[in-house]
């Protein structure tokens, strides 16, 4: 299924600036193994040190609270990268 | 304990406010009678102080120990550039008194601390986290949870920005949400989009003080102003989250 992934702007600088892709994929796992092929700069934040400082949402819904990585993705869904804002 | 709103002047000044529904001298009065924590006299700060004065909140309990900084002024309207060098509470003392004089400013020119974040919450209705980095933010979420002060959670970066009503014991918590830093360092800010940000918290404080219309629980608000959108996040409690969780002896019922 062909998923958008829409990644909040201080992500960017890891995504080659890039805010949004188009990424086929059956779970939220896979879409997301393949974001990080496209983006090999993702893979601090979806695999690696800085995953615990993001949350990932699939239609605005927190994926923790659905199936986690194994959520399955439907066409036309939308998920949604951010770390916790800290700015003021 | 406060002075009624009764005064021919500053009652004329409420009357856009006092037209809608359900609002009214009775919720004037609350608004006169409440005292609002501002933590940050910053980029939300600014919004915050001015929306909450104008308004007619009784009295703001602004805190920031930092100075104004000419590179604070592309976002943080409560300063000027004649007052570079000035601690940041004092200067939004100034502005408030020029806009307002109705309200009272306590000026509090300290760090907010393990030490002292709890007097700093006493005697407050409402906290508005205006902070610039997660842990002090973090501090007073716990404290605030505590103490059962509803606190309004803002936080920007670049053009974008996330709004939150916490409640306790009845919503998340910030700790429910943040689980590691991300990015604490310096952050790009743009002054409207902080502007949009600081104004929704206002809101959310209004709302909350005079019982009209209904506060973000539950949810964060996120808003993209690169891309001109606005999301409705889910908002969950962590069932370990270690403030407001349901494992935690004080939270059993
Ligand atoms: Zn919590």
């Amino acid at each position: 299924m062909r998923c958008r992934v829409n990644l909040a702007s201080p992500l960017w600088k890891y995504s080659g600036n890039q805010a949004e892709f188009e990424i086929e994929g059956d779970t939220v796992r896979q879409v997301l193994s393949r974001l990080e092929e496209e983006a090999p700069g993702m893979k601090d934040i979806l695999t690696g040190p800085l995953r615990d400082a993001i949350r990932i949402y699939l239609n605005n819904d927190d994926i923790e609270m659905l199936e986690k990585m194994d959520t399955a993705i439907k066409a036309g869904d939308e998920l949604y990268i951010s770390p916790v804002l800290t700015g003021g | 304990m406060n002075t009624r709103v009764c005064d021919t002047s500053e009652q004329n000044r409420y009357t856009r406010q006092m037209m809608l529904p359900n609002w009214g001298k009775t919720a004037q009065q609350r608004l006169k009678d409440a005292t609002v924590l501002i933590a940050g006299a910053g980029g939300l700060g600014s919004p915050n102080a001015f929306y909450l004065a104008c308004a007619g909140v009784g009295h703001l309990k602004i805190c920031d120990d930092d100075v104004v900084e000419l590179s604070n002024l592309n976002r943080q309207i409560l300063h000027t550039s004649q007052r570079i060098g000035q601690n940041k509470a004092a200067s939004a003392q100034t502005t408030i008194a020029a806009l307002n004089p109705y309200v009272t400013v306590t000026v509090v020119a300290t760090q907010i601390t393990a030490d002292n974040v709890s007097a700093l919450l006493e005697d407050v209705d409402v906290v508005v986290d205006c902070l610039d980095n997660l842990q002090t933010r973090l501090l007073l979420n716990r404290q605030a949870h505590r103490q059962t002060i509803p606190m309004v959670h803002g936080s920007i970066y670049g053009m974008e920005g996330r709004v939150a009503f916490i409640n306790p014991p009845h919503t998340p918590c910030l700790q429910c949400l943040a689980g590691k830093a991300f990015d604490d360092g310096t952050f790009p800010a743009v002054g409207a989009a902080v502007g949009v940000i600081g104004s929704l918290q206002a809101l959310e404080v209004v709302k909350y003080i005079t019982g009209c219309g209904r506060n973000l629980t539950h949810t964060i608000l996120a808003w993209d102003g690169f891309h001109n959108r606005f999301q409705m996040l889910t908002f969950n409690t962590k069932a370990d989250c270690d403030v407001c969780g349901p494992r935690q002896p004080e939270n059993a019922k």
